[in-house]
C-alpha cells in the first residue's frame, strides 16, 4: 500500500521507498526510513500531510507523487 | 580555512543544524552580526562567520548550511558534510530542536559519530517546557558523550552556559584524539571494521574518529574515500551490499534512527503518535485547497497592499488623481517614504547645480545626474525592499509560508515551479526588484533561476501607472474595455511569468521532473520581531550592496551617454548618443508596427529611458513631444488602436528596468544568465506585441 493511498488519521509503519537516490536521501533525511511509524493528518488535495513518529513534533507536506512512491503498511486506523 | 586563524580568532567553532532549527535566531543572539569572509573551499557559495568574545579569547563561529543529514546530494549538504570532515575548526556546535521531534537528532548522531569535539544545544527550550516535553539532560548527555545545554535565543536564555561548554570543549579536546558515539550496524560490522583500519592509516585527523568516517562514506558518501585516496572503499561496499542483498547507505540510516527510538525514548518523554493532531483555525484554512488557495492571494495581496500604500501612496494617488484631485494625490504622495527621499535627493541636486552649475557645467552635471541621481535610485528601493521583506520574513517565521505553498502548489507544479513561487509573482506586482530577490523562498536552485528569469513579467506599480494612461488615451469613456485591457495585461504576465519558468527549466536548466514538494510544516505562531527585523536587514543589505553598487554604475552610464553626444557634452538630451541609440531603435521597431517616421523614434528613445525606470515612458513622450500632459503627448503620437495596443504590450513586458537587471545579476550571480534572460525577455515582448498587432488588426477588419 502506498502512503499517497491512506485516509486521513491511518497510523501506518513505512516499509519502503521506491525513488531515485537524491529523492530518497531527502526523505530519509527527514525521518521516512524503513521501520519509522507515521500518521496520516491530512489526504484531501494534492498533497499529503504526515507527522513522524515522535508524534509531538515534525510534520511534513508531501506531494501525490512523492507520497505514492512510499509503501506502507498499516498498523491501525481510527 | 587558516585565515580564520589568522583573522583573531582564538578557536573556531563549526555551527549545524537541520533547517528550522533556529540557527539564524542564535547567530544574531550570539555574534551580533554576520561577516562574509570569502567561500568555501571549492564552491561559490559565501562562507559567513560571526565573532564573540568570551573571556579574553574571540570565538569565531561559522554558519553552515541547514540540512537533514549528512549525506551529500545537494550542493548545502556537500559543504556542510566536507566542513566538518575536512575544515579547521576547534568545536562543532550542534543544534537540535525538540519540538521537531526526534529526528532532529539523526542529524546530530552523524556529526557525533564523526566527533566528540562538540556541544549540542537543544534550541526552543521556552518552547520544549511549554509543550511539557521532559528532557533527562543529564542522561542524554551521558549517551552522546558531549555536553547538552538547553537554550532560548530570543530570550537570550543558556548563551552564557552554551559559551561556557564551548570553551571547555576546545581547551581539553586538543589533548586526545577524539573520539565518536557508537551506533551498531550489525551485519555491516565486519566490512566497516575492516575498512576503519585502512582509514586509520591513510586519514590522519585527530578531529575525525575513523569509525564514524568509514560510517559516513558508507551511509553514501563514496567521493569522501576517494577524497582520501581509497577509492577502492566502493568496490568492497558494493560487494558487501551485493552479497548481502542490501542498500548499504540505507542501512546506517535505518540503524540510526533505530539507535535514536531505543536509546532517547526512555529519556525524552514523548506523546504516542496516535493521539497526535494538528489543530488550528489557519491550519484549517490553509490546508483545505480552496479556502488555502483564497486566503493565499488575499494574504499576499493585502500585504503588498499595504507596503507599497505606505512606501508611495499608491493606490490612493491613482484613485485621487482619477478623481481629478492631483493637488491632493500630489501633496499625499510627497508624504510617503519614497516621496521624502526623493525631495532629499532633489533638494541636494538642485544645490549642486546651483553652487557648481555656473563653473562646471560638466561636473555639475555628472555630480547631480549620474551620481545623486544614482544613489537617490538607490536609497529610494531600500524602504521598499526593506517593507516587503519584512512581510516575507513574517510570513516564513510564523510557519504561515510553507502552508501557504502547499495550498499553491498542484498549480504551479504545473508550470515547473513549487507553490513557493507564490511569493515573487506577488510581491513582483509592486516592484519587481524585491520580486527578484524573493527568488530566494523557492525549494531549490533550479526554481530559484527560473523565478529570477520570470519576474519582470508581472506588470510592476510603475507600469501600471503607464497602462493606466495608455489605456484611458484609447479607449476614452469605455472604462470597461479600459478594465478589461489592464486585466488582461495582468493576465498575460502571470501567464508569461508560468511558462517562462517551464521554458527555463527545460531548455536552460535541464530539469524534466515536476518539483516535487516535501517540506516540514513547522507549528505557528506569532512571528518575532527580532527575527524579521534580522532577516529583512540582512537582505536589505544585500540589495545596497550588491545591486546597489551595480545600480549606481549603471546610472553613471546612462548619465554619460544622455549628457554627451557627436558634439560633446550636451544640455538637450536629443542632441545625445542616447537619442541616437533611441533612433535605432525606432528605426528597428518601425516597420514592425507601420509606424510614422517621426513617432517611430519618439517610441524608441522612450523605450530606452524606460529601461532605466518604468516611469519614464510616458515622461519622455511628454518631452519629446513638447505636450503638457500624457493625453495630449500620446495624441501627438498618432497611434492607431491597433498599433495603440501593441505599443501597450511592448511597454509592459520589453524589458526588466535597470535595477531589476542589477538585481538579476545579484541573485544569479552570471552576467551570462543575466543576459539571457534580458536577451529572452525582450525577445517574447516583441513576439507577443507583434501578435497583439496582429490579432487586433485582423479584428478591425
Amino acid at each position: 500500500m502506498y502512503l499517497a493511498d491512506l485516509p486521513p488519521n491511518a497510523v501506518a509503519t513505512v516499509v519502503d521507498i521506491v525513488a531515485g537516490p537524491g529523492l530518497k536521501a531527502r526523505l530519509i533525511g527527514m525521518g521516512f526510513v524503513n521501520g519509522a511509524k507515521i500518521k496520516v493528518i491530512d489526504n484531501s488535495s494534492g498533497h499529503v500531510i504526515v507527522a513522524l513518529d515522535s508524534g509531538f513534533g515534525r510534520v511534513v507536506a508531501l506531494s501525490r507523487g512523492v507520497a505514492n512512491k512510499i509503501i506502507v503498511e498499516v498498523s491501525q486506523q481510527s | 580555512m587558516s585565515e580564520l586563524r589568522k583573522g583573531q580568532c582564538d578557536s573556531v567553532i563549526a555551527v549545524v543544524g537541520q533547517p528550522n532549527v533556529g540557527k539564524s535566531t542564535l547567530f544574531n543572539v550570539l555574534t551580533g552580526r554576520r561577516e562574509r569572509v570569502g567561500n568555501f573551499p571549492g564552491t561559490t557559495v559565501a562562507m559567513s562567520i560571526g565573532r564573540r568574545r568570551y573571556g579574553d579569547k574571540t570565538m569565531c563561529f561559522v554558519d553552515l548550511p541547514g540540512i537533514y543529514d549528512l549525506k551529500a546530494v545537494s550542493l548545502d549538504e556537500k559543504i556542510a558534510r566536507d566542513y566538518i570532515v575536512f575544515g579547521d575548526w576547534d568545536a562543532i556546535l550542534i543544534l537540535v530542536d525538540l519540538t521537531g521531534g526526534l529526528e532532529g537528532l539523526y542529524l546530530a548522531l552523524q556529526v557525533l559519530q564523526l566527533t566528540d569535539r562538540a556541544v549540542v544545544a537543544l534550541t526552543k527550550w521556552d518552547e520544549v517546557t511549554k509543550r511539557r516535553i521532559r528532557v533527562d539532560l543529564d542522561g542524554l548527555s551521558r549517551i552522546l558523550g558531549v555536553p547538552v545545554v538547553p537554550i532560548s535565543a530570543l530570550r537570550g536564555e543558556g548563551i552564557e552556559d552554551l559559551l561556557k561548554a564551548l570553551e571547555s570543549v576546545v581547551e581539553t579536546s586538543s589533548r586526545k584524539a577524539a573520539k565518536g558515539i557508537h551506533i551498531d550496524y550489525g551485519s555491516l560490522e565486519n566490512t566497516l571494521n575492516s575498512i576503519v583500519k585502512e582509514v586509520t592509516n591513510s586519514f590522519k585527523s585527530d578531529r575525525i574518529d575513523p569509525r564514524g568516517l568509514v560510517a559516513l562514506i558508507a551511509r553514501g558518501n563514496i567521493d569522501i574515500a576517494e577524497k582520501i585516496g581509497l577509492s577502492h572503499i566502493a568496490r568492497v561496499l558494493e560487494d558487501t551490499a551485493k552479497s548481502m542483498n542490501i542498500d548499504v547507505g540505507e542501512h546506517i540510516a535505518e540503524s540510526i534512527y533505530r539507535f535514536i527510538r531505543g536509546t532517547f525514548t526512555s529519556l525524552i518523554a514523548i506523546e504516542p503518535l496516535e493521539r497526535f493532531e494538528k489543530k488550528g483555525f489557519a491550519y484549517k484554512v490553509f490546508g483545505n485547497p480552496y479556502t488555502g488557495f483564497v486566503a493565499t492571494v488575499a494574504t499576499l495581496f493585502s500585504a503588498i497592499f499595504i507596503a507599497f500604500a505606505v512606501n508611495t501612496g499608491f493606490p490612493f494617488t491613482t484613485i485621487l488623481e482619477a478623481l481629478g484631485r492631483s493637488d491632493l494625490a500630489e501633496a499625499l504622495e510627497s508624504y510617503t517614504i519614497s516621496g521624502l527621499i526623493s525631495q532629499a535627493f532633489d533638494y541636494l541636486k538642485n544645490w549642486v547645480q546651483s553652487s557648481l552649475g555656473s563653473a562646471h557645467p560638466v561636473l555639475a552635471s555628472l555630480l547631480a545626474n549620474g551620481i545623486i541621481e544614482g544613489v537617490g535610485v538607490v536609497s529610494s528601493f531600500i524602504p521598499l525592499i526593506m517593507i516587503t521583506m519584512m512581510i516575507m520574513s513574517a510570513i516564513e517565521d510564523s510557519g504561515l509560508g510553507p502552508l501557504m505553498a502547499i495550498s499553491m502548489h498542484s498549480l504551479f507544479a504545473k508550470f515547473g515551479l513549487s507553490g513557493r513561487a507564490i511569493y515573487p509573482l506577488f510581491i513582483s506586482l509592486g516592484c519587481n526588484v524585491p520580486g527578484v530577490m524573493a527568488s530566494r523562498a523557492a525549494l531549490d536552485d533550479a526554481e530559484r533561476f527560473e523565478i529570477i528569469a520570470a519576474a519582470s513579467f508581472i506588470p510592476c506599480q510603475a507600469r501600471l501607472i503607464v497602462m493606466l494612461a495608455l489605456v484611458g488615451f484609447l479607449f476614452p469613456g469605455n472604462p470597461a474595455l479600459q478594465a478589461l485591457v489592464v486585466i488582461g495585461v495582468y493576465f498575460g504576465g502571470a501567464v508569461l511569468y508560468l511558462l517562462t519558468a517551464k521554458i527555463f527549466r527545460r531548455g536552460v536548466l535541464r530539469v524534466s521532473t515536476p518539483p516535487e514538494l516535501i517540506l516540514e510544516l513547522p507549528s505557528l505562531h506569532k512571528p518575532s520581531l527580532k527575527v524579521v527585523w534580522w532577516d529583512s536587514w540582512s537582505l536589505t543589505k544585500h540589495f545596497i550592496v550588491r545591486a546597489g553598487t551595480v545600480l549606481v554604475l549603471l546610472v553613471a552610464v546612462v548619465w554619460a551617454l544622455t549628457s554627451f553626444g557627436p558634439e560633446g557634452f550636451v544640455e538637450d538630451p536629443s542632441q545625445s548618443w542616447a537619442s541616437n541609440i533611441g533612433r535605432l531603435i525606432g528605426y528597428a521597431i518601425k516597420p514592425l508596427y507601420g509606424l510614422s517616421e517621426d513617432s517611430s523614434w519618439k517610441i524608441g528613445f522612450a523605450l530606452l529611458t524606460g529601461f532605466i525606470a518604468k516611469e519614464n515612458l510616458l515622461a519622455t513622450i511628454a518631452v519629446m513631444t513638447g505636450a503638457e500632459e500624457y493625453q495630449s503627448a500620446l495624441q501627438a503620437l498618432g497611434l492607431t488602436v491597433a498599433q495603440g495596443i501593441a505599443i501597450l504590450v511592448l511597454f509592459m513586458y520589453y524589458v526588466p528596468c535597470l535595477a531589476t537587471v542589477s538585481m538579476i545579476y545579484a541573485e544569479s550571480k552570471s552576467i551570462r544568465f543575466t543576459l539571457l534572460v534580458v536577451a529572452y525577455i525582450v525577445a517574447v515582448a516583441l513576439l507577443a506585441s507583434l501578435l497583439v498587432y496582429g490579432t487586433a488588426i485582423l479584428l478591425q477588419h
